[in-house]
């Protein structure tokens, strides 16, 4: 058996082994695949419950794993994974519902697919388990930050499961580019804190040690928090970066239940919970998570209203529900985040079972097209009602709990009630928020299953126990936990769970330990709610009437297609294909950083102390020709005056080697230009007739220019190389001309350094000349033989 | 391709055989006097090129004048390599005597160097002659 | 004496030479081929190891010692180099006995390829900066001679773009050196190392102002904003297989040539000034070739940008080096060539990919590809490694690569180019997305599919997946073994010491650096590194910020 420290890597450790195996395995055992998931989710269950129940009975310490991953200088990333409730909580939903979700798909999920599409399915979904384990346990942010990301990938996997249709392509993508986004942030800020406290390990940041206070007298500490704050916001959509979600129901339903209803969007909430201790106390925390939790918090129920396919109604919810678990963490009030968290994991969790089994049964998910599946449903219909009722919040379900928890502390807040009429703002918002859940839980429950029965609901039958089963254990959940309410087991289960389990938090269904103001707003948010349920239409209406800004899915998709159009726009401009601009470009950049330096350098013709005078005239004057037949190179019209004058060129060139006296670069030269000028005329033979460009007269300026530049510029620099107190005071030359004939058995001391002092130099350039003669040879034959 | 023209094939005749000589020269003077394997190969091949072009490439185009240029290659590399696996260091050049004559292996190097620039120029001289058709 | 540093550029040639007798023996070539890649390839292995324990290893070619002679240095980042360059040539040569025509075998394919390995490794090993422009020019002809194999007329056209822009580099680059000798009189790096320590004034401004020009031409190899034209335009056409070699090793001969000779040999007072132009450059490369990528429809030409944005990488780790911190510039340093065998292994690996999924569609084009998850889930596999792990997606290389290169960046308050840098980084994701929802998602268009084999491909294309994958999760000895290499590219002193001998190190620069150490210890005393490293940056920010 394994000790309690190391049960830690093995709840990691074991999702990724069993995705790995699903993979090799997926093809032979397709959808079978997913009793492997179960087992899996199932052995992580098991060992997170342990180590939580040794943890909180024993009263020890949290169990520590620790090794490094690696480091780089200063930096290291520990593989560290710290099983405090909160985090051993988070482990036990994540592998809970994972092992539901895994007995659901058994069922669930078309099994005419093919086996290895089958596999890979439960291969990422496992995957997706062992990464939020990971998330859920890593006590390094950079740690964290991995199974972050890997979460990211998985998801984007799983949303595009439907591959073949353009919707699921469309919302993986979105959801991907919208949580990268998020991700790379987050990777940001986790980088900032490391650099500002020396520290990724989040456990001793959380202590507030040495290490933190150095973080927060940063100036690092405000833009680190902004970027881990887009990291959650992103994950766990928040306005405004909520669309990707609705988007993301292409996924198959388990999918939609497990990552995102349950688990991922925790994620980022789950963050912001680990960062309370850290950031809590700063001027940003509750303003910015308050402004942005009760927008979300609002707008999603808002907006759930309107919806009426049945999972985009609860994708609506969801944003709602996490919108408000950002708003308690921004009121500090993270005793409670574990309820909320809990309750909302439960009844949501079975009510997207709940919709695939619908879906399943009637092969529909619009709400307009389904009622009355009460009589030919009975076992789904009380699941729904138990899950619906805890999300409208009412008593005796969980929700009803949680509901009461936020009220309280959004009267008793000191965090609210520095904020004076702002206060106000937040409760009525809270109040009008959970009365559209209220109304959207009815429309739901009643929606579907009460009223006339429909046509797409003549071949309904109940779902198989396999497809029951799991959304049943969470709506028990969903009612137990409330019901036990009446005593303090709840009460005290939650606390121990929860992110600051020292302080009290106070619920409880005995109405006598009921206070006031809650109970108040609740009655108010139940009398709306019930009205606007009541007049559905009309607020429908008026939210069809208000409906004036644009859709935000198709805000970011526009935004990435003017980015795209751009770059396109770019591209195309600069990789244009013409070899003009190419070289135009190149030769302005060598001129442009060229000239800097010198300028920086201080330098200029200035420094230049060469006599020019001390040239014999014969120097001048093939100087001056080697210009004249330079421009008759390229004022030629014809191609054969063009090969002519460059001939010309090659053998006034050669002749300044006359002037310097070196007889052997005067001899190859010359051999060169005479056979490079009968290849130039061999090559012609072959070409078409010329056509000179027209050019226009800022073009020919340009390049007049550029060429002008490079020039001026390497003249000067040979100008300066050449120049007392800059000219090298030390060559070699001397040691050369003395060992050549001492050392190397030849007078001739041009030859030795290219055979003897420097040959592998020559070895390079002989190679190159044979390989120009095979790419000729082959070439040209290739082509022959093509031809 | 063929440029015929009397007065050519008369140089041409020649030619050939003049520079063939004159490189011979130019490349054993080159340790001690301006010369050496580059520019006699490049002297050899241009009187082989005015040969060419006065007879015609057919005859030149039977010959595999790349494998002159690959085996220069490796003419030049052993010459290097010998010397490396009898101790002395890679082309750690030596000097024989024969006789009175002093021969630095470093010209077993410069002849690679030689096979390689005719073999070479010649490969494209005669692939760009056999274009035509 | 280490007469045995020739062999990674000798035996290729020599094979190259050998093979073209047997250009009409396929079978007896690419034996010939392989057997010689994988023994060179343990050799460079034996020789990282080697280098590693016992330090830089020199060789002088003729005997001839330095300054005078040429001398060729194997340290412990040139022997990663030949490590990498070796590992990724087998790779590729395997995976091209799938996919070479008859053709192209006939001619010269394989002894091209040594020749192109051998010129890369050469450039690697050389301490002599005309050598260096010699092994450039070894290198450049054969990647002509390999991109027109086949000669089309396309393959024709984008070549000759691909000579003209190189060719302009060539001449700069002797243009360069020859100013350089002017100036300091000589071409041995170390030696050259060695006389630009003391120069200052005019002098030392000349030397800036010539080396300018090379570090002009080492951009246009390595692709660098402005300068990497010749890329996006001439990949796309290289054959299939060997472009895993282009892509993967021709752009960081040019990184590698940048950091050799930017941080070793130029020592002059204001040199400094390239490596902050590199900095700016590396914003650019980085943005503007990623953005290059995200509007192409073609596989080959999205992943050929993507070279250009990862460079921008290098860059940018290059552009750190100017920090004044030692310990910055050696982490700079190790995350940069960390970054350069990640990228050179990744690179290869998605073009080898992507010539997969070219054969089984018979196109390069993305919309007229599709539904390959279905038909060839092993291939999406693959190229879901490399994707990810090119875009910095733990836990492989690229994620150890990126996070020291924003680490080391944030550490040094180069705030500007990090945040370009996770820009990038999003749209790098979004491109592999886009093959990803394009090739191996949807519906397949099976008709026009080619019934060619390709299982044999995916062998050698996994072993590049698996490098990836390895070197990512079992990180630490690797990015030891970068750090020790980045400690002596930092420090000329070993190789200077290598090359010229005891004491040929000039002993005031060595005080400096000593004195900087100093300075930074003194800043807190007697607390862990870490934190010591932690403190001092923050009270550097807040500096600043007052």
């Amino acid at each position: 058996m394994l000790d309690y420290p190391s049960m830690l890597p093995a709840i990691v450790f074991v999702p990724f082994a069993a995705a790995m195996l699903a993979l090799l395995i997926g093809r032979y055992t397709g959808r079978h695949t997913g009793l492997l998931m179960v087992l899996a989710a199932l052995t992580c269950f098991g060992m997170s419950t342990t180590l939580f129940l040794n943890t909180h009975q024993a009263g020890q310490a949290p169990a520590l794993f620790t090794t490094t991953w690696f480091s780089v200088g200063t930096f290291q990333i520990d593989l560290r994974l710290l099983g405090d409730a909160f985090g051993l909580f988070f482990a036990m939903l994540v592998s809970g519902i994972g092992t539901l979700v895994g007995i659901y798909s058994l069922s669930y999920i078309p099994t005419d697919l093919p086996n290895s599409r089958l596999g890979r399915y439960y291969a990422a979904l496992i995957t997706f388990m062992g990464a939020m384990l990971g998330v859920a346990l890593a006590d390094n942010l950079m740690l964290l930050y991995v199974f972050w990301e890997i979460t990211t990938i998985a998801s984007f996997m799983l949303i595009g499961f439907w591959y073949d249709e353009a919707s699921a392509k469309r919302g993986a993508n979105m959801a991907m580019q919208v949580t990268v986004t998020g991700g790379l942030g987050l990777l940001a800020g986790v980088v900032l804190i490391g650099v500002a406290a020396g520290t990724f390990t989040l456990s001793e940041l959380q202590q507030q040690t040495g290490a933190w206070s150095r973080l927060l007298a940063s100036p690092l500490a405000n833009i680190a928090l902004i970027l881990v704050f887009l990291g959650a916001f992103t994950k766990s959509a928040q306005a405004p970066f909520h669309f990707w979600l609705p988007n993301a129901m292409v996924a198959p339903t388990p999918v939609s239940t497990y990552l995102h209803a349950a688990t991922m969007v925790k994620a980022g909430i789950f963050l912001v919970g680990r960062m309370l201790p850290i950031f809590g106390g700063t001027a940003l925390w509750s303003p910015v998570l308050i402004t942005v939790g009760l927008i979300t918090f609002v707008l999603g129920a808002y907006q759930a209203m309107r919806e009426t396919d049945l999972k985009a109604i609860l994708a609506r919810t969801t944003l709602s529900m996490l919108g408000m678990i950002m708003l308690v963490y921004g009121l500090n009030a993270s005793e409670q985040d574990a309820l909320q968290i809990l309750s909302h994991a439960t009844y949501k969790g079975a009510l997207f079972l709940v919709a695939g089994i619908v879906e399943h049964a009637t092969h529909t998910r619009d709400i307009r097209e389904l009622g009355g599946l009460r009589r030919k449903m009975p076992i789904t219909f009380i699941i729904c009602a138990a899950a619906a009722l805890s999300m409208a919040g009412v008593p005796p379900f969980f929700g009803f709990l949680a509901k009461e928890a936020l009220y309280h502390e959004l009267l008793h807040s000191e965090v609210l009630h520095a904020a004076g009429v702002g206060q106000w703002l937040v409760v009525a918002g809270s109040v009008l928020a959970n009365a559209f859940m209220f109304a959207v839980s009815f429309k739901i429950l009643l929606g579907v299953f009460c009223g006339p029965e429909t046509e797409k609901g003549h071949h309904a039958h109940e779902a198989g126990p396999g497809l029951w089963i799991p959304p049943a254990v969470l709506a028990l959940a969903a009612t137990g936990l409330g019901v036990i309410g009446v005593t303090s087991v709840t009460e005290h289960l939650v606390q121990a769970i929860s992110s600051d389990p020292h302080s009290h938090v106070h619920i409880s269904m005995n109405p006598v330990h009921w206070s006031i103001g809650p109970v108040v707003l609740t009655f108010i948010t139940i009398a709306l709610g019930v009205g606007f349920y009541m007049r559905r239409t009309a607020v429908e209406a008026a939210q069809a009437r208000l409906d004036v800004l644009p859709s935000a899915p198709r805000v970011w998709e526009r935004m990435m297609e003017h980015i795209a159009g751009f770059a396109t726009f770019y591209a195309g401009r600069w990789q244009n294909g013409s070899l003009h601009w190419y070289i135009a470009a190149t030769m302005a950049f060598f001129i442009g950083v060229s000239a800097y330096a010198l300028v920086h350098g201080g330098l200029s013709l200035a420094n230049a102390t060469v006599d020019l005078t001390e040239l014999p005239w014969y120097a001048i004057a093939l100087g001056v020709l080697t210009i004249g037949a330079m421009t008759a190179v390229v004022r030629a019209n014809t191609r054969m005056g063009g090969a002519i004058a460059l001939g010309a060129t090659g053998f006034l060139v050669s002749l300044m080697f006359v002037v310097y006296r070196s007889p052997d670069i005067l001899l190859t030269q010359i051999l060169i230009e005479t056979v490079s000028t009968i290849f130039i005329l061999l090559i012609l033979f072959f070409m078409p007739s010329f056509q000179p460009e027209q050019m226009s007269i800022t073009r020919k300026m340009i390049n007049l220019g550029i060429s002008a530049g490079v020039g001026i510029i390497v003249f000067l620099m040979v100008l300066l190389s050449m120049s007392d107190g800059i000219r090298a005071t030390r060559t070699l030359k001397e040691d050369y001309l003395s060992r050549a004939l001492d050392g190397a058995g030849g007078a001739n001391a041009v030859n030795v350094i290219i055979v003897d002092f420097r040959a592998i130099d020559t070895t390079g350039e002989i190679c190159v000349l044979v390989i120009v003669g095979l790419a000729v040879f082959a070439l040209l034959r290739s082509r022959r033989k093509l031809a | 391709m063929t440029v015929s023209s009397p007065i050519l094939r008369t140089v041409a005749r020649f030619a050939l055989p003049l520079s063939l000589v004159v490189s011979a020269i130019i490349f054993m003077q080159g340790h001690n006097l301006p010369g050496g394997g580059f520019i006699a190969g490049v002297l050899g091949a241009a009187g082989a090129a005015i040969y060419l072009l006065a007879f015609g490439v057919e005859r030149a185009a039977r010959i595999q004048w790349w494998k002159f240029a690959v085996v220069g290659l490796c003419i030049s590399l052993l010459t290097g390599t010998v010397q490396a696996l009898l101790g002395y260091g890679f082309m750690n050049h030596t000097i024989w005597h024969i006789g009175s004559y002093h021969l630095p292996t470093a010209t077993f190097f410069d002849l690679g160097v030689y096979l390689i620039v005719l073999g070479t120029l010649m490969t494209i001289f005669v692939e760009l002659g056999m274009e035509d058709r | 004496m280490n007469t045995h540093l020739i062999i990674p550029i000798l035996v290729p040639l020599f094979t190259a030479m050998v093979l073209t007798f047997f250009s009409r023996q396929p079978v007896l070539q690419r034996a010939m081929s392989l057997a010689s890649a994988l023994g060179v390839l343990g050799y460079v292995l034996w020789l990282l190891f080697y280098v590693d324990q016992h330090g830089i290893q020199t060789m002088a070619v003729g005997g001839w010692e330095a300054p005078w002679g040429i001398v060729f240095v194997a340290d412990r980042l040139a022997a990663i180099m030949l490590c990498l360059t070796m590992g990724v040539g087998t790779v590729a040569m395997i995976y091209t006995f799938w996919t070479v025509t008859r053709v192209q075998q006939q001619y010269f394919f394989y002894p091209l390829m040594h020749v192109l390995m051998g010129g890369v490794n050469w450039s690697f090993l050389t301490g002599d900066l005309f050598n260096l422009f010699v092994s450039y020019e070894v290198m450049l002809i054969s990647s002509y001679a390999m991109m027109m194999a086949g000669a089309s007329r396309q393959q024709l056209r984008q070549t000759f773009k691909y000579i003209v822009i190189n060719a302009i580099g060539s001449s700069l680059f002797v243009a360069a050196i020859g100013l350089i000798y002017a100036t300091v009189g000589t071409l041995n790096m170390a030696d050259i190392a060695v006389q630009t320590t003391q120069l200052t004034g005019q002098r030392a401004a000349m030397v800036t102002a010539a080396s300018i020009m090379l570090l002009v031409v080492f951009s246009i190899k390595s692709g660098a904003f402005p300068l990497f034209f010749w890329l996006p335009d001439s990949y796309p056409i290289v054959p299939s297989g060997v472009i895993g070699f282009f892509a993967g090793m021709l752009t960081k001969v040019g990184v590698y040539s940048l950091l050799r000779v930017f941080i070793t040999v130029f020592q002059q007072e204001g040199g400094e000034l390239i490596v902050q132009i590199l900095l700016v450059l590396s914003g650019f490369t980085m943005l503007l070739g990623v953005l290059g990528a995200m509007c192409q429809w073609d596989i080959r030409r999205i992943l050929s940008w993507h070279i250009i944005s990862q460079v921008g990488y290098m860059l940018m780790g290059i552009g750190f080096t100017g920090h004044v911190d030692p310990l910055i510039v050696n982490m700079a340093i190790a995350g940069t060539i960390f970054y350069v065998a990640h990228n050179i292994i990744v690179k290869s690996c998605l073009f080898l990919v992507g010539g997969i999924a070219e054969r089984i569609t018979g196109t390069q084009e993305l919309k007229k590809m599709g539904g390959l998850l279905n038909v060839a889930p092993g291939v999406a596999g693959l190229f879901l490694v490399a994707g990810l792990s090119i875009a910095g997606i733990p836990p492989f290389t690229g994620f150890a690569g990126k996070f020291t290169l924003i680490g080391v960046g944030f550490s040094g308050g180069y705030f500007l180019v990090v945040a370009v840098a996770i820009i990038t980084s999003f749209f790098t994701l979004y491109s592999m997305m886009k093959i990803w929802t394009y090739v191996f998602w949807g519906k397949a268009h099976e008709s026009q599919w080619q019934p060619l084999s390709y299982r044999g491909m995916m062998a050698p294309t996994a072993v590049l997946v698996l490098a990836t994958t390895a070197f990512g999760v079992f990180a630490q000895p690797f990015i030891d073994l970068a750090s020790k290499a980045a400690t002596d590219v930092r420090d000329p002193n070993n190789y200077v010491t290598a090359v010229l001998g005891q004491g040929a190190w000039p002993v005031v620069a060595e005080a400096k650096s000593d004195e900087a150490d100093a300075v930074a210890a003194d800043d807190v005393e007697q607390s862990p590194d870490a934190e010591r490293r932690a403190v001092a940056v923050v009270a550097n920010l807040t500096r600043e910020a007052h």
